[in-house]
Order: C-alpha cells, then structure tokens, then sequence
C-alpha cells in the first residue's frame, strides 16, 4: 500500500465516511433532522465514525471513492482515500481534494422530503457545511489546492453559485467519472487550466473495460455488478447510462479485496440486480444463480441494493428463480435480507406517462397487480422490500394520489417498508425557499397510510435488522421508534 | 467522435437569446463532445445557461470554462 504522501486526497463528510453499524439502512437517518434524540447521538447511530489506518485511511469506504482511489492509483498518481478527521496533516503537501458525495445540500430524495415535512435541515447538509469549511481546507485552498466535487449529487452545485464561488470549487463533474478524472488530476497536477463544469454523456462513460476495480475494501462490501437501467422512466437519470454487466472476473476480483480486508458482508449493487445477465428485461437463472454461488464463496451475508418488482415477478412466474435465490442465501428460516424497490405510483395514467416500461414485460396498465403480486412473492421468499413512492410528480393529480393511497393499503399485509418521496421538480430549486412548499391533503393523506403501515411493521422488522448491531445503538433506535409511534398516537395518525 | 466548440460570449451586450440558446442546444445534441466557453457573465448566469443545458436532457459529454478560450483543432466552431 502506497504510504505517502499523497498528491490527491478523496474524501467526504462523515455521514458518508462510515458503515453505518454494517446496517447500510441506518444511513438514511442522515437524510432528515434529528428526531427525539439531539443531533450529536442522532449522527453516531446513524453514521458512526469508521477505523482508520495509522495515516487516517478508512478501512472501508465508499464505493464511488474506491473507484476514483483505483483509477487515479491506476495512472500512477499518488491518491488516497482519507477520513475526514485525518485531511489536515495531509492537506499540507496535497495538490487536490477530490470530493464526492450523495446528498451535499439537501435536495435529493429523500432529504428534500424530509426538509419540507418538518422545516428543519437535514443533518447530511449541515454536515457536508462543516466539512467543506473546515479551516485546513481554507487554508489550503489559499496555498493553492484545487477542490474537485463529483458523485451523484453533483448536479446540485450549479443550484448553488454562491457556495460555488465562496467555497472555491475548481471543478463539478457530473457523470461516471471513473475514466475521465484521471485527465482532470493530471491537468490540475501540471497546473494546466481546469473545465469549471463537466458532464460526462454516453460517449464519455467508461466502456466496460476501462472501469477500474476498486483496490480497498467499501462500505459494507458493497460491490457493483451492473451499471445503466433499460426501462427509461422519465424521471430517473441512470436511464441516460449505457447498460454495462461486469463479468464474474471482474466481480469476483472485487469480492476477493473486501474479504481480504476484513469486511464480512457483501451488497450486490446494481439498478436491478435481478437483470444481471438478463435477456432485456427478463431475468435468467443461469447467470444470477453463478452470481451467488460466486458471492458464497466469500460472504454468509450477502443481500441486494435494489430490484425492480416487474422482475421479481417475472423471475418467480417463468422459473421460481425467487425462491430458489432465497434458499441460496438464506438457509435459516430466521434469515431475511431488505432491498430497495420503486412504486413511485399506484396511479396507471401517470405511470403510463412517466414509466411506460417498468411494469415490463408485463402491461403497464397493470402495474398495481405487478406490485401486489411481487410483494407477496418477496414476502413468501423472507426478502423485505423497502419500497419508495413519489410525490408531487408534474402533472399528478388529486386522483393520482388517491390511487396510490389505496395500493399502499392493498400492500397492508405484505412485510415491507414504504417511503414517500416528495418530487422538488427542479426549476423550484431556484427559489431559494423551496423546502417552504407544503403538501395537499391528499399528499398528506398518502404519507399518513405509508406511516401507519411502517409503524404496523417496522417493530418486527427492527427485531431482525438491529439483532447483532452494538447495543447502545440498538436500545437509542428502539426508544426512537416507540416514541415515534406515540407521537403518531397522539396526533391521530394511526 | 464529433466535437462542437461553442462559444457564448453575449453576456455584455445582454444574454444570449433563448432563441439562440435552445438552437445550440439542439446543435449539440449532434455532438459527441462539446467544448462551452463562456466569456463574461456572472457565475449565477453561466449555471443559469448550463441549467438549461441539462433540463434539455443534452447527452453529449460538456466541458465548460470561463474566460476566453481558443477553438482547439478537430473542433467544428459556433458563437452564441
């Protein structure tokens, strides 16, 4: 391992540069304010800080950093992925900062959410404010360090030229960098002039080929097996990506760095982990079943970032694909494993209007039957679906919203959690009061029933998720959650 | 590969036209690769303009600088 010193450090604020208990869920309490609790103990559950070597390297770190750490180390430049608690003494010597991030003001789902529902800052924001002003990247900033932000929150920079310009950012990079930074650092290194703003489109992704394996171990054991999403849901950016499948090389190669490392659990990351090897849109047995025997190998604990619930349905109907991925990863019938799953409406006029193919191969006219019947065939299967509906869609109406009331109340009985998004179109982002936008009744009434059927599950659900986490933070999470339910109690919601 | 280098350099004498903007944009869409220099122009209206640019939902890679900037060679040449 490369020991120093480093002419590139990456890093992030502390809501990302954790584990989050080896609970990726917890991270989402970073999205809203503090609730109960005060902010200090509310971020240590939610992102505790993570161990460092003895120059203040994470010993796991955010996937999308290790990646940029690989392709910049790949080039020979001298980089690093650093805790923010450690920049100052390399900050010293170092020529750039390269920072990347989910969530830097706010404004994505679901913090903008949770913003407007209870008027105060999230803590994801606050603590990004007081990292980008630390006093040694001031400092630095004057002796000439070039700061460089990324990651899929770029986009909100250009919402902000004031923190723009006042915390000196050289560079915005929206897009798959994992090739182009490498340009960028050896421009800034030989102190050649910088693009303020980069979008990197189709032509500029990384083919397959030329995107780098991470070489330190990321949060959670998160590890990528595909990167773009064929279904074109208006919406939703990553449709904009090239579709890419690494080979089980590649990810084995991957798995291999975590478990080496010490990390003893796997995420498999992908827009739809189910299309892995997929013909189109319909999942096949054969690659995804070498996948987990290939992840098995390495990792007892082994779950998915997100799935489409159009696969989950097809993948059970045409080969029982389900059941037979459950039984691979969860041989006790104590097991489960949670991934994240997009409603986003109950209503089929707008979903033919903004996601005419998520329902497929199926109609998209029946995408409320698609939903029920994935959630009960992941309810059989021991997997929980933490599934997000949007809000405030343009052009959504009152009917709309009552329609995806009523399959938030179809999926009752279903073993799942149901997050409402609410939809900042991006022209009010302008307004600089934008949080200030207030809910119609019926909006109300959509988060009030996702409300009562989180709180109807969350208990059983908590006693599973929370089994083996540290015990303070497990009794602190339990205290929340009871009072959350009074407080729903008190107001009437439930 | 295609490459676009478009200057926009009416900030002085008032913004570019919307007009003339949404004729770019729709230009670019041709292009692998467009090369953006902005001369003149206030950082808020250069993000105002690049906003625009990325509402359109334009896929072309983009590179953007301030100040003036040569049209480097292998690229076609547009002012706005």
């Amino acid at each position: 391992m490369e020991e120093g010193p480093f002419d590139v450090l990456i890093s992030t604020d502390r809501t990302l540069m954790s584990n989050h208990h080896g609970k990726e869920f917890l991270g989402f309490m970073t999205t809203g304010p503090p609730v109960v609790l005060p902010e200090t103990l509310w971020t240590a559950i939610a992102a505790p800080k993570i161990k460092v070597d003895r120059l203040g390297r994470p010993l796991e770190a955010p996937y999308g950093l290790r990646k940029i750490e690989a392709a910049l180390t790949n080039a020979g430049i001298r980089a690093a992925v650093i805790d923010p608690d450690y920049l100052k003494k390399h900050l010293k010597s170092a020529k750039v900062l390269a920072i990347g991030h989910h969530d830097y003001f706010a404004m994505g789902p679901p913090s903008s959410e949770w913003w407007v529902l209870t008027g105060k800052e999230p803590v994801n924001s606050k603590n990004f404010r007081k990292f980008i002003q630390k006093p040694e990247i001031k400092s630095a900033k004057k002796s000439g360090l070039k700061i460089i932000v990324g990651g899929p929150a770029a986009w909100q920079w250009l919402w902000m030229p004031e923190a723009f310009e006042k915390w000196g950012v050289d560079t915005i990079v929206e897009g798959e960098a994992d090739r182009l930074i490498v340009d960028l650092v050896e421009n800034a290194l030989s102190g050649k002039p910088l693009p303020k703003y980069v979008r990197i489109g189709v032509e500029g992704s990384p083919k397959l080929e030329e995107i780098p394996l991470i070489k330190h171990a990321s949060v959670n054991g998160l590890v990528e097996v595909m990167r773009g999403c064929p279904r074109g849901c208006r919406f939703c950016s990553v449709t904009l990506k090239p579709m890419r499948c690494y080979t089980l090389e590649m990810i084995e190669r991957e798995l291999q760095v975590n478990a080496s490392e010490g990390v003893r659990r796997c995420l498999l990351h992908a827009e739809d982990v189910l299309l892995y090897g997929a013909d189109g849109i319909k999942p096949r047995p054969e690659p995804l079943i070498n996948l987990h025997n290939i992840v098995k190998k390495y990792f007892n604990d082994v779950c998915w970032s997100h799935v489409s619930l159009s696969a989950v349905k097809y993948a059970e109907e045409n080969s029982s694909l389900i059941t037979r991925l459950s039984e691979l990863l969860l041989p006790s019938e104590h097991d489960m494993i949670g991934v994240e799953v997009g409603i986003e409406t109950g209503s089929t006029r707008l979903a033919e209007k903004l996601m005419p193919t998520k329902a497929s191969p199926y109609p998209i006219n029946s995408w409320p039957e698609v939903v029920k019947d994935a959630f009960a065939i992941m309810h059989e299967a021991r997997i929980i679906p933490a599934a997000t509906i949007i809000i405030g869609f343009p052009g959504e109406s009152a009917e709309d919203v009552m329609k995806t009331t009523e399959l938030v109340e179809d999926l009752r009985e279903f073993r799942s959690l149901i997050v409402p998004m609410y939809f900042v179109p991006l022209g009010a982002l302008k307004n600089k009061d934008w949080y200030r936008t207030k809910p119609s009744e019926e909006q109300m009434e959509l988060m009030k029933t996702c409300l009562r059927h989180d709180l109807l599950w969350i208990s059983r659900i908590s006693d599973w998720y929370l089994k083996d986490i540290n015990p303070l933070a497990r009794i602190l999470l339990r205290s929340v959650l009871f009072s959350v339910k009074k407080l729903a109690e008190w107001y009437r919601l439930l | 590969m295609r490459r676009l280098f478009l200057k926009i350099s009416a900030m002085k004498g008032g913004n570019p036209t919307q007009e003339r903007l949404e004729n770019a944009m729709k230009l670019m869409s041709r292009y692998d690769q467009v090369l953006i220099s902005f001369e003149g122009g206030s950082v808020n209206e250069i993000f105002e303009i690049l906003r625009q640019m990325i509402c359109a939902n334009v896929t072309s890679t983009l590179m953007v600088y301030f100040g003036k900037k040569t049209c480097p060679e292998g690229y076609d040449e547009i002012s706005v």
